[in-house]
């Protein structure tokens, strides 16, 4: 009995401790994607993936596997994304039996200002996170995130006239 | 051994836990089901989130009472509703005393691509806000919905906007 109470509290903890993490990966992000302090809620060996809806057609996608190419992904990326606001929205995260690792799933909402050639433009940007975590030397950190994306479509036109401007 | 207050302690400590489990099952809830919707309307898992004599009430989409009906009304939507996103923000969770039901708020944002309404084989960008009341029951160990009940705040064409265009269709009842 005893036993069962502090193994169900460990899990809820580590929830929260997964949300936490959840919760300052997107300030980072919004803070402008400092790459030194973006990589640090990552697992040495962890990998980035992006891609897309799978009816959007053309979508290159990225993938950076491991700690530099995860750092050269956001150095790229505070380049182009010059604002945004990252909305981490309803969270599904299951711990594992081991305590050690977990996979959640989460929706994000991110009005942002891309830099493209001709100037900023205004961009609704969503989609959905698959993630892994780990848990290293005490702290959780993600082993994998793996983002697919609905929409990047420019503010004035909407997702029906142009669902994916930088594809 | 423990004593009698050692044992009504971790009794308490129990239930207290229980609790707190069934808040993160019963948004869980709420998560997959948006996740279901918006991976095109998958009806069978959807319809496995609700009581086989559930009641889902929405003033734009119609009332559909029983698991089988929900099914077919999530099986068709597809066809009008090609792409949709739906953001569930969980709002206030309360569980009854017997941990065997629950009420629970939600506000609801959605996107979406739906059948135009004037221009055939056209499409419309919508968004749409809602908020959301849920009834749900504990079958087993599982959490599953009893009574959904809708209400629509505004359902507009994206280039329209909800002061010129508050709904895009007709509805029964909207938020007054």
């Amino acid at each position: 009995m005893s036993d069962d109470v502090h193994a169900r509290l460990a899990k809820l903890e580590a929830i929260e401790e997964i949300r936490d993490l959840k919760a300052r990966y997107a300030q980072a992000c919004d803070a402008g994607y400092d790459p030194d302090v973006m990589v640090s809620f990552f697992t040495d060996d962890a990998c980035f993936v992006q891609d897309a809806a799978p009816e959007v057609e053309d979508f290159g996608g990225a993938r950076a596997v491991g700690g530099e190419a995860i750092y050269h992904f956001f150095a790229d990326a505070r380049e182009k994304i010059v604002w945004a606001l990252h909305y981490m929205i309803a969270p599904s995260i299951e711990i594992g039996d081991d305590f050690e690792t977990a996979t959640g799933t989460w929706y994000i909402w991110m009005p942002c200002t891309i830099e493209v050639e001709g100037g900023p433009e205004a961009i609704w940007m969503s989609g959905t996170y698959r993630d892994r975590y780990r848990k290293d030397r005490g702290t959780w950190k993600f082993s994998e995130i793996h983002i697919t994306l609905q929409t990047s479509s420019p503010f004035a036109q909407g997702w029906v006239k142009e669902r994916f401007k930088y594809a | 051994v423990l004593d009698q207050e050692n044992q009504e302690s971790v009794a308490s400590l129990a239930s207290r836990l229980q609790r707190l489990e069934d808040l993160e099952a019963i948004k869980d809830v709420a998560a997959q089901y948006a996740l279901l919707c918006d991976n095109g309307y998958d009806a069978d898992r959807l319809a496995d989130l609700f009581t086989d004599d559930a009641v889902w009430e929405n003033p734009v989409f119609g009332n559909y009472e029983g698991k089988e009906a929900i099914r077919a009304f999530f099986s068709g939507i597809s066809a009008s509703i090609v792409w949709a996103y739906h953001i569930m923000l969980p709002m206030t969770i309360s569980i009854a005393s017997d941990g065997r039901s629950a009420t629970g708020t939600w506000y609801a944002l959605s996107l979406s691509t739906q059948t135009a309404r004037t221009e055939p084989g056209g499409f419309d960008a919508v968004i749409a806000t809602a908020d959301l009341e849920k009834q749900l029951v504990k079958e087993g160990g599982d959490w599953r919905i009893r009574h959904a009940k809708a209400s629509m705040h505004q359902v507009s064409n994206i280039d329209e906007g909800w002061v010129a265009q508050r709904f895009r269709t007709d509805v029964n009842e909207a938020i007054e």
